[in-house]
Formats: C-alpha cells, sequence, structure tokens
C-alpha cells in the first residue's frame, strides 16, 4: 500500500519533471511532459521492435533518467531561491476536510485496492498491453475492449508509467491515483476561484462543493480518475493561467487535451479559445446581453428534450445514455440537493447586478455547459465534468452573497451549516451509487478472491493465453492479469450467443466446441491455451433475460458467490476430459479447455 | 444598524432555506423499491415482491394472484385481479430513508388493491431487512374470513430441508445414498413425508442447508404454523393459521 502511494505520484510528477526543460510553468510543464511522453512511446516502440530490445527497459531509463535530472535542478533552484511553497490555511484546511470526506464517507467501506470505477478496467487493460510495447494510436487497434475510438492512448501511456518504473500492479496504484484526483479538484475549483475574484470565502466555498458534489451519473467528477476528468481539470488549470501562458504554449496544451479525450478535449479548446481570444479582443462590451444570449441558448437545448432524442447510431450502449430530461434534471438533484438551486439563482442575480466581469465568464459558460449537457444527445452528459467547475462557481458566488456583510461568527456558523448539508447531501448519493455494490460487508466491484485469481493468471499464463467468461469476469481479469478476452464487457454479440447456448448444458463436448468458436476480433489467429473462468458472477449472468445477456449494458457490477447449484456444475466440468481444473477458489474456478 | 440586522436576519432564512430544501429533499427522496443485501436484493414493483440470492436464484416470490388464503383447507388465491399497486405514503417514505441511513435498516413495500369472487381486497407485502434477518410482512385484507395464510419458499437445488430437532425431510423417492451420507455426516435423522402431508410439530425452526452442510436459511415457525415440502419442485409451503378474520398481518422471518 505505501509503495503503490508513492508510485502513484509518479502519473502527475514524471510528466511534470519531464516538461520543465521546455518550461517553468507548472501548469505549461506537465502538458510539455505529458506530449514529450506520448511522442517518445511511440518512438520507442518502433525502436524496440527493430532492435528487440525490452520496451518497458528502454523507456524505463530515459524516462527515470530524466526525471531525476529534472528533480535535482527543480530542488537546487529551490534551495538557490529560498523560495518554499506555503500553502494558505484555507488549503490545508480544505485538504484536511476533503481527505476526511473521502476516506469516511467514500472510501468507507471500500479498502485498498478495491475501487468503484468500472472504466479504469478497460484503461489497466490498455496500459499493460502498452508496457508490453503495444502501442497504436487507435485505441480499436490495440484491444477489442474498445468498440469506438473516444481518445488515444495518451491517458494509459501516463498510467504505464508507474507500472514501468515500480513493476507493480496497477489495482492498487490506482487506488491513491483516485484520491489524487479528488484532491486535486478540490484544489483546482479553490485556486480557479480565488484567481478569478480574489476573495478566500469564494474559493473555499467554490471548493466545499466540488468536494461534496459527486457527478454520480456519466460524468464521474472528481471521484473517478478518467480521461474526460482528467481533461476538464487540466483545462481549470489552464483557465486559471491564461494570461501568463504564450500562443505557441496553448496549441501545445490544447493538443494533449483534444487527444487525450478528443469530444470532451474539444468542447474544453473551445471555452479555451473563447476565454483567450475574448481576454485579448477585449469583446464583451455587453456582458449581460451575452448572459441573456447564453441562458437562451441553453434554455433551447435543454427545449429541445421535449421534441427529440438523438442517439449514436451503430453503438449499442449509447441509447442507455441518453436520459429523459426528468432524469437528468433527477441527477442534478441527487448531486447539489434541491436548495442549491436557490444558491445558483442567487448568484446568477448577483452576478448580474454586479460589474465583475469575471463573474459574467464564468456564468456564461456555466450556462452554455449546463444547457450543452442536458441536450438530448447520447453520453452529453459527460460535457457537465467541466460545467461543473464553472456551476459550482456560480453557486459559491451565490452562497457568498449571502454570508459575505454577516459578522464573523455568523460566517463561521452559515460556512458550517452549508458544510453539512452539503455533507448530507454526498452521503445520500454516493449511498445510491454503491447501492448494488455490495458483497461481504464491502462496497466493491471486485473481490479479493477475484484479484487473486487474477495474479495467479498473471503468473503463470502468458500471450498465448486467451481467457473467456461473462463479460463483466473477463473485463476483470483481463485488466487484472493481461490476459487476453474477447471484448471484455464490450464482447460481440457473436461471443454473447454462444455463451448464452452452453447455458444449462452438461454435455461438455458441446461446451467446449461452443467456447472454441469465441475468437478476438483483432488476432484471430489460434492462441495455445484457452481458459474458461466460472464463478459466481458468470452464473448470475446465465440466470439475466436473454436480452439482457445480448446487451453490453447489463453487467453483473458486484461479485458473487458461487451457490450450490453453480457448484454442481463446477464439479460436472472439473470430472469431464475435455476441462482440466487449473485454479479455483470460493469465487471463482479456471478450466483449462483441453 | 437596524437595516443590517434585518439584512442579516434575511440572510440566515435564506442560508436556512437552503439548507432545509437539501435536507428534507434527502429524506423525501423515495427510497428506491429495490434493496441490496449481501446475500442478494429485495425487490417490491408492481409486478411482486421477491427475495434473490446473489446468483440471481429467486427464493421468495409474492404476489397476489399467486399468494393464497385457507379457508378450512381448501385453497384461494388471495386476489383474482389486480386493479392496482403503490408504494407507501410520503410519511413512511420519511421513516423508511431515516432508518435506511442512519440505522441500516434497510425495506421496501409494496401494496396491491383488487378483488376476487368474494369481493375486493388489498394486500401489502414489506421486508425489513437488518443484520442477516429479513422480516416479511403481509397485511391482508379481504371481503371474506379467512383461517390461514399460505407462503411459499423456493429451496435451492441441491439443499436440504432439516429443523432443529435434527429432522431432514424429504419426500417420497429422494432418499438416496448420498442423501443417507449426508444426514450421517450431518447428525441428522432422515424423515420421509408425503407432499401433502405436513411437517411433524415440535420444531422451532425450518433450517436449510446446502450440499457441503452450511445453514443457508433459517426461517423461525409460528406455534401453530404447519409446513409442506414439494421437493419436485424444491418448495416449502408455510401455512400459518390465524383467527378467523377478514383483515390479518403476519411476519415471516428468515435468517440468511
Amino acid at each position: 500500500m505505501i509503495l503503490d502511494f508513492f508510485a502513484s505520484l509518479s502519473f502527475y510528477v514524471i510528466p511534470y519533471l519531464i516538461g520543465r526543460f521546455f518550461t517553468k510553468n507548472i501548469v505549461i510543464s506537465w502538458f510539455a511532459g505529458a506530449l514529450s511522453l506520448f511522442i517518445v512511446y511511440f518512438g520507442l516502440s518502433q525502436i524496440a521492435v527493430f532492435l528487440k530490445i525490452n520496451f518497458a527497459l528502454s523507456v524505463f531509463i530515459p524516462v527515470v533518467g530524466l526525471s531525476a535530472i529534472s528533480f535535482i535542478r527543480l530542488l537546487v533552484g529551490i534551495i538557490k531561491s529560498k523560495n518554499f511553497v506555503k500553502p494558505s490555511k484555507e488549503i490545508i484546511f480544505m485538504l484536511i476536510f476533503s481527505s476526511l470526506a473521502y476516506f469516511l464517507i467514500w472510501k468507507r467501506n471500500t479498502p485498498y485496492p478495491l475501487v468503484l470505477n468500472w472504466d479504469m478496467y478497460e484503461h489497466l487493460t490498455l496500459a499493460n498491453l502498452i508496457t508490453q510495447g503495444k502501442l497504436a494510436f487507435l485505441s480499436t487497434k490495440l484491444s477489442d475492449t474498445f468498440t469506438f475510438n473516444s481518445y488515444s492512448p495518451m491517458f494509459q501511456i501516463l498510467l504505464s508509467i508507474p507500472k514501468i518504473i515500480f513493476q507493480r500492479n496497477l489495482l492498487g496504484i490506482y487506488w491513491w491515483l483516485e484520491f489524487w484526483q479528488y484532491l486535486l479538484t478540490v484544489i483546482a475549483s479553490f485556486w480557479f476561484a480565488k484567481r478569478l475574484f480574489g476573495d478566500k470565502l469564494i474559493a473555499l466555498l467554490s471548493a466545499l462543493i466540488s468536494a461534496l458534489v459527486f457527478e454520480s451519473a456519466v460524468a464521474y467528477s472528481p471521484l473517478f480518475l478518467i480521461p474526460q476528468t482528467l481533461v476538464s481539470l487540466l483545462t481549470v488549470f489552464l483557465i486559471g493561467e491564461l494570461k501568463n501562458i504564450k500562443f505557441r504554449f496553448l496549441v501545445l496544451a490544447a493538443i494533449v487535451i483534444v487527444i487525450m479525450h478528443y469530444i470532451v478535449g474539444l468542447v474544453c479548446v473551445a471555452v479555451l479559445g473563447c476565454i483567450y481570444w475574448g481576454q485579448n479582443k477585449n469583446i464583451l462590451k455587453r456582458p449581460n446581453l451575452a448572459i441573456l444570449a447564453s441562458f437562451l441558448a441553453a434554455s433551447a437545448l435543454i427545449f429541445v428534450n421535449f421534441k427529440a432524442k438523438w442517439d449514436i447510431l451503430g453503438i449499442e450502449e449509447a441509447q442507455h445514455f441518453n436520459f429523459p430530461l426528468w432524469h437528468k434534471l433527477g441527477f442534478l438533484a441527487d448531486w447539489y440537493g434541491v436548495g442549491l438551486t436557490v444558491g445558483f439563482i442567487i448568484g446568477l442575480v448577483s452576478i448580474i447586478r454586479s460589474k465583475d466581469l469575471n463573474g459574467k465568464i464564468v456564468l456564461i459558460f456555466a450556462l452554455l455547459l449546463l444547457g450543452l449537457s442536458i441536450a438530448p444527445f447520447s453520453y452529453f452528459l459527460k460535457f457537465y465534468v467541466l460545467g461543473g467547475y464553472f456551476v459550482n462557481i456560480v453557486i459559491a458566488l451565490g452562497l457568498y452573497a449571502v454570508l459575505s456583510g454577516l459578522p464573523r461568527l455568523w460566517k463561521i456558523l452559515g460556512f458550517s451549516w452549508i458544510a453539512l448539508f452539503l455533507v448530507l447531501t454526498f452521503y445520500k448519493n454516493q449511498i445510491i451509487y454503491k447501492d448494488p455494490l455490495h458483497f461481504n460487508n464491502l462496497e466493491t466491484q471486485l473481490s479479493f478472491e477475484e484479484i487473486k485469481a487474477g495474479e495467479w493468471l498473471s503468473k503463470n499464463r502468458n500471450a498465448n493465453t486467451f481467457l473467456i467468461s461473462d463479460p463483466s469476469t473477463q473485463y476483470l481479469l483481463e485488466a487484472l492479469s493481461g490476459v487476453n478476452t474477447q471484448g471484455g464487457a464490450y464482447m460481440n454479440l457473436e461471443t454473447r450467443l454462444k455463451l448464452i447456448s452452453i447455458n444449462g448444458s452438461f454435455d461438455p463436448i458441446f461446451i467446449k466446441n461452443k467456447l472454441l468458436e469465441i475468437k478476438d476480433e483483432l488476432d484471430e489467429t489460434a492462441y495455445k491455451e484457452a481458459i474458461f473462468a466460472v464463478g459466481g458472477r458468470y452464473f448470475a449472468w446465465q440466470n439475466l433475460s436473454k436480452k439482457e445477456k445480448e446487451s453490453s449494458f447489463y453487467n453483473i457490477w458486484s461479485p458473487r458467490l458461487t451457490s450450490s447449484e453453480d457448484k454442481t456444475f463446477i464439479y460436472f466440468l472439473s470430472k469431464s476430459s475435455s476441462f482440466k481444473l487449473i485454479y479455483t477458489n470460493d469465487e471463482i474456478s479456471l478450466f483449462k479447455i483441453i | 444598524m437596524k437595516s443590517s440586522l434585518i439584512s442579516a436576519i434575511l440572510k440566515v432564512i435564506i442560508l436556512l432555506t437552503i439548507g432545509s430544501l437539501s435536507i428534507v429533499y434527502f429524506l423525501l427522496k423515495n427510497p428506491a423499491n429495490q434493496i441490496f443485501i449481501p446475500q442478494g436484493e429485495i425487490d417490491a414493483t408492481k409486478y411482486g415482491f421477491s427475495l434473490r440470492t446473489s446468483s440471481g436464484e429467486q427464493f421468495l416470490f409474492g404476489f397476489p394472484l399467486n399468494d393464497f388464503y385457507y379457508h378450512g383447507f381448501s385453497k384461494t388465491h388471495l386476489l383474482d385481479k389486480v386493479l392496482e399497486s403503490k408504494r407507501g405514503g410520503v410519511g413512511e417514505e420519511l421513516l423508511t430513508t431515516i432508518k435506511s441511513v442512519f440505522l441500516n435498516e434497510k425495506s421496501v413495500k409494496i401494496s396491491f388493491w383488487g378483488g376476487n369472487h368474494d369481493g375486493n381486497g388489498e394486500i401489502i407485502y414489506r421486508a425489513k431487512y437488518s443484520g442477516n434477518k429479513i422480516e416479511v410482512e403481509k397485511e391482508i385484507s379481504l371481503s371474506k374470513n379467512f383461517d390461514a395464510i399460505g407462503q411459499a419458499i423456493v429451496v435451492c437445488s441441491g439443499c436440504f430441508v432439516a429443523d432443529d430437532k435434527e429432522r431432514l425431510y424429504l419426500n417420497q423417492g429422494f432418499l438416496t445414498q448420498d442423501v443417507v451420507e449426508f444426514a450421517t455426516k450431518m447428525n441428522l435423522v432422515p424423515l420421509i413425508i408425503g407432499e401433502n402431508q405436513f411437517f411433524p410439530s415440535g420444531a422451532s425452526k425450518i433450517i436449510v442447508l446446502n450440499g457441503d452442510g452450511k445453514t443457508v436459511m433459517q426461517i423461525p415457525t409460528y406455534p401453530n404454523e404447519q409446513v409442506l415440502l414439494q421437493g419436485g419442485w424444491n418448495i416449502l409451503e408455510f401455512r400459518i393459521p390465524v383467527q378467523s378474520a377478514k383483515n390479518v398481518k403476519i411476519k415471516q422471518i428468515i435468517y440468511l
């Protein structure tokens, strides 16, 4: 756990250290380092193949070497200038408060290394492939777990760094990474608000709201580390630094943002571009008119919900992520609690009445991004991952308008009251999210027995092994072990139908033949060894309706124990000559198909 | 001075309103009609009321068109037609939310209105989960008097039914060598009973064991409660006598 703590820091620190060779600005150096690593990885993967050398080693040496040099230079610079960073007491307070909320509420029943982020596993799968030197710009060319390309492997390249340097399983590292992501989101909210308004109370309120508002559907800020949440975090830091950035570095940062997540990245770049261009041209001459225009635009986008709905064709799960309007409004109510609507309205009124241009710009983007997030298109709720920062500031300004002018003691009591009802809202919100994830008095998507099975596979199997099971089991075990599967959780319909056909069968030859028909979509060449994993999740999946099994939207999200009936089937398989039991525990058994 | 005091009071009222709205929403938001427990899940919807294990096996299903009452020994479905179903009122759901959040006591409820050939009726199913105990409560109001209520529980495939008097129950034709070995291992006495024959009295609880001898479920029984086993269907049927009445509330406790 301690080693993973330090290893996880490398995800954020190493790009920064490498980027310091190009610029001293903290934010831009991170972008420069990330882009450098992205380019270097592609170069090294070709060189490693050509020279037949170990890819991980070819990355380890230059990355560690350059980071060490940069770190020494940084240290020497700090010592010479005696310019030690002294965080303000407000930041320290927020970091302590947020850490308590994180560990006492969010992670209370999810100990190390268990996680609650389903998307994480596909990133682990890709990162594992990258550490083996497999690299392609299109994620769909690397693994059939990816059925469409919404980002390049930039995020996963950065994720591979701790694995290459520290040689540790990424699961435990990710547990800490999400904590850093959460703290950085709180810091970003505080810092962004302080930059804009220069007031500590506004900054504190913004940070408090960011810490306790969990966007528990589609967006997933601030508790999950996934490309879209990292992209929006980086964008916020960048917006705060726009006045100090040269245009060429802005272009560099924009490239990183877009390749990290194409669609959310494009929206982030559009916001960045508008603010950058606007500050240079000083074009906002009638800001209240601009606010009205953005309000009308947002209203129009929301109104469209009553008229039509657009799903992405060809992607089966997309229709499940295009929610009715009242569902989306319900999400917002769950995330913020109904009371903060009043805070938003007060913030809106106080911004319109004030002369502060920064507030008006924030409100314009809050309205536009809110409208875009609620528009009736598949996945558009993802844009709230950036919109949330702006909306939170508007609410913070509203609460500030109420608290300002009060005597100090009343301000403290008022802040405490706000913190209390936000904590209750957060508590209830995260309970609802975790409801389907209870297992053995834990709240988790993964069990310790499944982790052990993954570790066993990782040590005892190789690149010629192919794993077959229900979508969830495949998805998890592939991420934990690096053993290939057909599509992970996104297995294709053909594979699903083959698995459905063997349900209830006690004919070992029929089962074996059906399983051996399953092939990886990217590489259909015969693998040397096929493993069939059966356990509580597999049997629970087989108990779903046919329609649910055919859909990639329905998964067994939490671990399951094997029942007596399940064990009958496991016993039958172990006695047949077509299957050899190679590993078993209380929840999962692995059979080599002979 | 006066205006700043009024302003301060107004601000405090706004703050209290904002907070109260959030807290009231937090407490009043409909509790789910599905609760997840470590051993599985409990659903209460207009399609029925069910308890399932983690692997999806349904071991209890309640629906007025399936459940029955006894008049003498004749069995009749509680309702022939369901006209409406509904969850609890605002006050009840507020209490459910408070208990769920602060006492970790989860519960669901579903009510059905409908009719049968005797007239109209209302059937309310409630389940409360706390610790490892599920309390299933049925509240029945019918137009005609009845003497007993029936409840079916599905026994897992490959599992055995025993009681606290160390008796292992089997229907005719189910006594195999494996069963004898299992009974010997668990120190139980096999007892063959007919599908329409009630268990002998004296037991205070029915115990369901899996093939490894692990207890899957324990069901305490009422003093006059009668139990039937339909081994071919893996069903345990409980006949709970009540004082002849049109309205009754009965509880079945299941320990998982």
